[in-house]
């Protein structure tokens, strides 16, 4: 049976501890950096009016919802 | 609404394949009186508040009740301070939508956590771990 759902773009490695902009979806990842603002142009750049943004967790440790 | 669990690789320890983490992390937008912004969020069983980062609050442009500070920890030693506020969330998935008032606490921190006082508290919320899915159904929906 299909999945209706979307599978979003695995986040890879390269991206842990990034800020990173969703497309529209939720389910491409249109851009990535170091800042809130550099994600937001890049993603407009590429046609992405509002992107849902993310601070993605390092890669390189386990996330627990740390404060 | 039903969302895919996200998909994040790590790296955790050297000389050892890099493993996919699942997560509950769903895309949210928030209203706020200056702003409305798009994040993903980790929904977090865990935490009995709603923590989001204060620089999204100032983009927001909510008002902080500084009177109603509480400190809050998590694993490890740390403690921060944060301070509430009332918000508008929103969730969002094809043509469903819903939306309600909360109250969310603003700190400085990147992450935003969707703990029970203003996130959970509002569904019946299905974790399927072996389909990687998490069901919310919205408590009032629930009782019509």
């Amino acid at each position: 049976m299909t999945d209706p759902l979307p599978l979003a773009e695995i986040v890879p490695l390269e991206y842990g501890g990034k800020w990173l902009a969703w497309d529209d979806e939720g389910v491409k990842i249109v851009a990535a950096g170091d800042s809130v603002d550099e994600v937001k142009a890049a993603a407009e750049a590429a046609g992405v009016v509002a992107p849902i943004l993310e601070k993605a967790p390092s890669a390189n440790s386990g996330f627990v919802g740390r404060i | 609404m039903k969302f895919k669990y996200r998909r994040y690789l790590a790296q955790l320890s050297d000389g050892v394949a890099p493993l996919t983490v699942y997560r509950p992390v769903v895309p949210l937008t928030l209203h706020g009186p200056k702003a409305t912004v798009r994040r993903m969020a980790l929904v977090d069983t865990g935490a009995d508040f709603t923590l989001l980062p204060q620089s999204l609050g100032i983009e927001l442009g909510v008002i902080l009740e500084r009177t109603g500070a509480i400190e809050l920890t998590g694993v490890g030693h740390s403690i921060i301070e944060a301070s509430p506020a009332s918000i508008t969330f929103e969730l969002r998935q094809g043509n469903d939508f819903l939306r309600w008032e909360g109250r969310a606490y603003f700190a400085h921190q990147d992450y935003l956590l969707l703990g029970n006082e203003g996130f959970l508290e509002q569904f019946k919320a299905t974790f399927d771990w072996s389909q990687k899915t998490l069901e919310l159904v919205s408590i009032d929906i629930d009782r019509n």
